[in-house]
């Protein structure tokens, strides 16, 4: 009987552990990506949050150009994991911020493949994909790697 | 028709820009109707029948070009008329110091520059008597037409905007029988430039919670043709804004304190401030209560000539936010001003596009 419960725990462990293993393989990871003309190597967070908000916009005099993402999956992934909020609440946001201050919105790129070129031929440019959509040099400096779930 | 005609054209050019144009440009608007009805006692009888009306149509554009923007905002009145609400051209040297030359919104406490005349962005149907419009029978410049010089920087300490402007000192013009501020947009009355500042910080141990101060400081002339009430009054105005978040509470007050200074020398105190209180049940449903207070010296000439009365209004709402792009707002409200009490009832269908 005891050999019975042991084996039924042992059986259980090995399952959480790797279905935890599992978990932590596949989950994805977003890269924050910038001109090789960003002024830093890495970049934090909050700091990436700002930019996104239209409350940070230049950086030792090199303008911050925010874009998006047009891929409304990866889009509603940075929204809710790295800016803490809803996709309509960010929409509603720039509403709000564009009137207050003028201040006009991310502009959106269509695939990673084109983010990632318009990265890296724009001064000042900053976006996110998947790490594994970053191949090789691709022209971009990678700030930040946050996960973000499956 | 010919204005119809003009905005139509405005329209279609700057659509064409914004297709055309590699640079962020960006062409948005705002629209809201309404219905409002009141009870006996109500210093507008035209609303004791219950009335529909339009509010205004809200275009406004903006272009970056690198550290260059260019805002504009036009306003269509539910008359027909067109108005230049702001219209300025920016410069950023940094986040920390931006320079904005033209016609903007007063920066004095938070809901004057937040707001405006974005009803759908406005939690309530209507300003709080303290930040009415000029052309409302407001108290104070809601435009101002000059320099303004303004930042924001993160510290240790949490976010800081800060910011000082100077600009033409608002008059006092006929508009029908009444009398009204106006922001002076093309010259100056007198030699007295009015002058601004304001200062807010975001702790970084708590931050959801903003608090600011501001201070405007005019001479105001008294510019009707016939039977002026007083001749130049020295304006100070101090404000205290507090906005506090908590979750789905949102929490925020605004204090004025008024100072004129007639030119016998004269000088009269009085007040006004609003507190309001929403809470979001779900996105979709916000229920509010706003509670707003004026009280001012009777025998100052500033305000006889504007006609301003002691007032206090508690409004009770609900929001419905069909999307993140429009709303219904409707209100109850208790007012009592000059000895006078009524009701008022109100709904409000706003949109962003």
């Amino acid at each position: 009987m005891q050999y019975v419960k042991f084996s039924f725990v042992a059986v259980l462990t090995t399952l959480l552990l790797s279905g935890t293993i599992y978990a932590s393989a596949y989950a994805r990871e977003l890269a924050i990506i910038a001109n090789k003309d960003y002024p830093f190597p890495s970049i934090s967070a909050s700091t990436v949050k700002d930019i996104y908000l239209g409350e940070k916009t230049s950086e030792r005099g090199v303008k911050i150009k925010p874009m998006d993402q047009r891929d409304e999956a990866i889009k509603k992934r940075f929204i809710e994991k790295v800016m803490g909020s809803t996709v309509d609440g960010y929409k509603a946001y720039w509403i709000k911020k564009f009137f207050q201050e003028g201040v006009t919105p991310p502009t959106a790129k269509g695939t990673p493949s084109e983010m990632i070129q318009t990265i890296s031929q724009t001064s000042g440019a900053v976006g996110y994909v998947w790490v594994d959509e970053l191949k090789g040099d691709s022209g971009v400096k990678v700030l930040l790697k946050i996960e973000v779930g499956n | 028709m010919r204005r119809i005609l003009c905005v139509f054209i405005l329209v279609i050019t700057a659509s064409v820009l914004a297709i055309s144009s590699g640079h962020a440009f960006e062409f948005k608007g705002f629209a809201d109707v309404s219905f409002s009805k009141s009870t006996e006692g109500a210093d507008d009888i035209r609303y004791r029948n219950g009335s529909f009306a339009f509010g205004s149509v809200d275009l406004y554009f903006a272009e970056s070009l690198e550290d260059v923007e260019l805002l504009s905002e036009l306003i269509v009145t539910s008359s027909g008329s067109i108005v230049a609400e702001r219209l300025y051209l920016g410069y950023t040297f940094s986040d920390e110091l931006k320079l904005r030359v033209g016609r903007f919104h007063t920066p004095l406490g938070f809901w004057n520059t937040s707001y405006h005349h974005g009803r759908q962005l406005q939690p309530t149907i209507l300003r709080p008597e303290a930040v009415r419009f000029e052309f409302e029978g407001g108290i104070f410049p809601a435009h101002s037409v000059g320099v303004w010089l303004t930042g924001r920087s993160r510290t240790t300490a949490g976010m800081l905007e800060y910011g000082v402007e100077t600009s033409n000192g608002p008059k006092i013009v006929s508009s029908g029988s009444n009398k009204v501020l106006n922001s002076n947009n093309t010259s100056d009355n007198n030699i007295g430039k009015a002058v601004g500042f304001h200062a807010a910080i975001s702790p970084a141990v708590m931050e959801n919670l903003k608090v600011g101060v501001s201070g405007h400081f005019a001479r105001v002339k008294d510019d009707t043709a016939t039977a002026p009430v007083m001749k130049d009054v020295d304006q100070a105005v101090y404000v205290a804004a507090v906005m506090y978040s908590p979750g789905n509470v949102n929490i925020s007050g605004e204090y004025f304190a008024i100072g004129n200074k007639s030119e016998s020398d004269k000088k009269y105190n009085s007040n006004a401030y609003f507190g309001l209180i929403t809470y979001a049940l779900t996105e979709k449903w916000v229920p509010y209560l706003l509670y707003d207070n004026m009280s001012i010296k009777k025998d100052d000439p500033y305000f006889k000539a504007l006609k301003t009365k002691d007032v206090t209004k508690t409004t009770l709402g609900l929001r419905y936010n069909i999307s993140y792009r429009s709303s219904v707002k409707g209100e109850v409200r208790a007012v009592e001003k000059d000895n006078n009490d009524w009701n008022e009832f109100a709904l409000q269908w706003a949109l962003a596009f």
